[in-house]
């Protein structure tokens, strides 16, 4: 059995978080070491203090030289709290290669720079592993498929896998974990799962990147629902799951005037491409009323043609005066613990979770199962 | 019953009647039988009294709106209540360290300059690096959400500690890798040099300078502690320096002004507009602090007079009737403050049943200030020497009974407070009824009074503009 390789992750915080919660899934890589720069105040905190959830046991570090000499590659990682990348980031590429290690690298990086360090893993005989599905849209390919795509007609063909949508709010609403748990749990329990997440470097995972052209300015829009439909066919003929896990990117809706979430433009797109079986909202806990929730459950309804099954309440609230400063969602963070205390359950009924809080993992995706078992029972006649 | 009746205010001007609901926390133009009509059911109590059809239909359609709802708070308790374990522990955004509590001037309205009794004093105390190291640290580990985080310098006097404040500086570079760090400095000026203001250029720390107005309004309060010598004098040699040599850095200096409202501010004002120099200048107006001085601060009906003829003028200038120059910077700076304030009202949907009026911070979130001993305070405008203010130590972290003590103020006077329309309005804080025996209630009380005067003042002045400026458009539009 071939060896695992040692990482050292970093800039760690809490975008890594759910891998770090379920790191079985980077197949041939052992977590060894999380660094963070000091000042983001994670030094010497257990990882799981960054998403403010159950402990991992792992204690981060600031000492990136420290923790090289324990580690057989670096593994540079997207974060929710930038730095600069010349000043901070960079230099870090340059000690681990320095130090004889390996490179993975999740981070986005401009051509010059991926170009740079590339000849410098060459140099000095290491691998770089650069895990970014393209980032320029393949031209080529996508006129191969326009070319396709203009002689048909626009229809939209079916999935007949049973498709789990998570979808969130805005961003920053725990999607990922609960797509990385939902993988879990489901391989676990024999499933053959196809799944395209919501990130850009899904591969590393085992699973699918949420596709590029779903971003690409120059495509129609007409045109990337009719592509991702194909696509997730195409998953589903290729890879003949038992079902496929979709995580949508972004939000879902605007928040207010200020802070736009995109429209929800990509969640139209996927809802519109193809019909979830089940799915999962997740929202920022505030003053959470069964009336509220309705008003989420018609508004995702008559805008994507979808109701949400279960919510997941990310424990964070709205920070609504930062959030209009700054023009974007800030959230007040608590610990998931806490929420169970908050929350009034008897009033808000079934399909409330906190992904991480004790046992509603567990419980969610069991939801989400029975539920797509209730609908295996009835026999569809064409 | 009060419970019945709906929660608004109303108040009226010389062109218009209005309707301030409490429960959808917006300001409404009625009409002048409608307003009697509201009126007389709030003062009388009687909700039955004949009206004319007009008018009960007028007052329907907006109950039909959702106004004139008459809930009210069941509770009065502040809505970070539950949080502020986790807001304390995440988001810090910015600390003030108190280098020194030493200073070398003696100014009059300064709250440390007295007898000792309500407030410290001046003393030799100064911040031992340890101290800050730990304040550092504590900072950063306690602001993991916060993507900036500003640290100011403050005293007494800070740059009596230039030494320390440079190692602060440096410990920082290392310890904050990551982390966006801004700085800021409270100062007198009156030890600025050219090595400091080099440092602070290289290391973009700017600069608060006391400046209280032209020569003899400065000099009356703001004297050497040697020789009672006014100040004014060496701090303008130390601005125009900055400015002359160090023109690049010196947008990044402000003054900061006291108003004593025994001076005569049209002095000030015209020193704010005629001084080349601090015509330049980011001027912060601040009315001299009176919380914790025995004598409280007597506004004379000149200040007044004057105040409301150059805010008249802010106005005058707004509706394009004079010109910038003809307007003192002091109060263009407050009539600012006083339409973000107003800009900043969001509509709601309706009180919560539990609430809590405005005023509160999260006690160490937006400001935390940590004293020369490292014991932790709300701001730098508490008093030390009050327990009730002490809401912990760097060495042992908040204590979150105190914390929550001085977010629930609203609890002293719960009932007055759950039937009052400036409920979400409110700027009292638990600084303003600090007593010597801890949070006072009838400072409280006493201090409710003048918050609601504050804020009507606050929506009429707001509604004034608003009229006139329709009123000028309607002229500029007519044939």
């Amino acid at each position: 059995m071939r060896d695992k390789t040692n990482l050292l992750v970093y800039p760690y915080d809490i975008e890594f978080t759910p891998i770090l919660r379920h790191k079985w899934l980077l197949d041939g890589y052992e977590i060894k070491a999380l660094v963070s720069p000091s000042g983001w105040g994670l030094d010497g905190s257990d990882a799981g203090e960054a998403d403010h959830g159950s402990n991992t046991g792992i204690t981060v570090t600031s000492d990136f030289n420290g923790m090289l000499e324990h580690c057989d590659a670096v593994m540079f990682v997207d974060t929710y709290l930038k730095s600069d990348f010349d000043s901070i980031i960079y230099p870090k590429f340059e000690m681990a290669i320095n130090a004889g290690k390996n490179i993975v690298c999740l981070i986005e990086l401009d051509g010059s720079k991926k170009k740079c360090i590339e000849k410098k893993c060459k140099e000095n005989s290491l691998e770089f592993k650069y895990c970014r599905i393209k980032d320029s849209f393949n031209f080529e390919e996508s006129n191969r498929i326009m070319v396709l795509l203009d002689g048909e007609d626009e229809r939209i063909t079916e999935i007949v896998v049973p498709v789990i949508f998570v979808a969130g709010l805005m961003e920053r609403m725990q999607k990922f974990e609960i797509q990385l748990f939902l993988r879990e749990y489901l391989i676990n329990r024999g499933y053959k799962i196809s799944q395209i997440g919501s990130r850009q470097y899904c591969e590393i995972l085992g699973f699918h990147s949420f596709p590029d052209f779903m971003f690409c300015n120059t495509l129609p829009e007409t045109k990337k629902i009719l592509l991702f439909n194909r696509f997730v066919k195409g998953i589903e003929q290729n890879e003949n799951p038992d079902v496929i896990i979709i995580g949508i990117p972004g939000g879902t809706g605007i928040y207010d005037k200020t802070v736009t979430n995109k429209f929800g433009i990509i969640a139209y797109e996927v809802s519109s491409a193809l019909t979830p079986d089940a799915s999962v909202l997740s929202i920022p806990y505030g003053n959470l009323t069964p009336e509220s929730l309705q008003i989420l459950r018609l508004s995702a309804k008559f805008k994507f043609g979808f109701e949400p099954d279960c919510y997941n309440i990310v424990n964070a609230r709205i920070d609504s005066q930062d959030s209009k400063i700054l023009n974007k969602v800030m959230l007040n963070w608590f610990d998931a613990k806490a929420i169970k205390g908050l929350l009034n359950y008897n009033v808000l009924g079934n399909g409330i979770f906190n992904i991480l809080c004790d046992e509603d993992g567990n419980s969610m995706a069991n939801f989400i199962v029975d539920k797509l078992s209730a609908h295996s029972e009835i026999e569809y006649i064409k | 019953m009060t419970g019945e009746k709906p929660f608004i205010h109303l108040f009226s001007t010389p062109y218009g009647y209005y309707m301030f609901d409490v429960n959808k926390n917006i300001i409404i133009k009625i009409k002048k039988p409608v307003y009697e009509a509201l009126i007389n059911e709030q003062q009388k109590n009687d909700c039955n009294s004949e009206i004319d059809e007009e008018v009960r239909k007028e007052i329907e359609i907006l109950r039909t709106n959702g106004f004139l709802s008459t809930k009210r708070p069941k509770e009065i308790v502040h809505p970070e209540n539950d949080f502020v374990e986790y807001r304390l522990k995440n988001d810090i955004r910015k600390m003030t360290l108190q280098v020194t509590q030493q200073c070398n001037l003696r100014c009059g309205y300064c709250p440390y300059s007295g007898d000792g009794e309500l407030q410290r004093t001046h003393t030799n105390k100064r911040m031992s690096f340890e101290t800050a190291r730990k304040a550092i640290d504590f900072l950063i580990h306690h602001s993991k959400e916060a993507e900036i985080v500003n640290i100011g310098f403050y005293g007494g006097e800070p740059l009596l500690e230039f030494e320390l404040i440079k190692k602060c500086v440096e410990y920082i570079k290392k310890k904050a890798e990551g982390k966006k760090v801004s700085y800021v400095i409270t100062t007198n000026a009156t030890l600025l040099n050219e090595e400091i203001v080099e440092y602070f250029e290289k290391n973009d720390i700017r600069i608060s300078i006391s400046l209280d107005g032209p020569r003899e309004i400065h000099n009356k309060n703001r004297r050497f502690a040697s020789d009672g010598r006014g100040s004014f004098d060496t701090v303008m040699e130390k601005i125009e320096m900055i400015k002359n040599k160090y023109p690049g850095y010196f947008p990044k200096v402000g003054i900061i002004m006291v108003i004593d409202p025994e001076n005569n501010v049209a002095c000030t004002n015209e020193f704010c507009t005629n001084c080349e120099t601090v015509s330049e200048m980011n001027v912060l107006p601040m009315i001299v602090d009176d919380n914790y001085t025995e004598g409280k601060v007597f506004i004379p009906d000149d200040f007044i007079k004057k105040r409301n003829y150059e805010l008249f003028k802010v106005y005058l200038y707004e509706l394009g009737r004079v010109s910038r120059k003809n307007v003192s910077q002091i109060f263009l700076s407050q009539y600012y403050q006083e339409q973000n304030d107003f800009a900043n009202i969001r509509p709601m949907e309706g009180l919560p049943e539990k609430w809590h009026h405005g005023g509160p911070c999260v006690p160490g979130e937006s400001r935390l200030f940590i004293n020369a001993d490292g014991c932790l305070y709300p701001c730098e405008k508490v008093n030390e020497k009050s327990e009730v203010m002490k809401i912990g130590h760097i060495d042992s972290g908040f204590d979150l009974n105190k914390v929550r003590n001085l977010i629930n103020i609203g609890k002293l006077t719960e009932d007055n407070c759950k039937n009052c329309w400036v409920i979400t309005h409110c700027k009292i804080c638990a600084s303003q009824i600090d007593s010597e025996n801890g949070l006072s209630v009838e400072m409280k009380k006493q201090s409710c009074k003048e918050v609601r005067s504050t804020v009507e003042n606050l929506f009429r002045n707001y509604i004034a503009l608003w009229e006139m400026k329709y009123m000028i458009n309607k002229i500029n539009v007519s044939p």
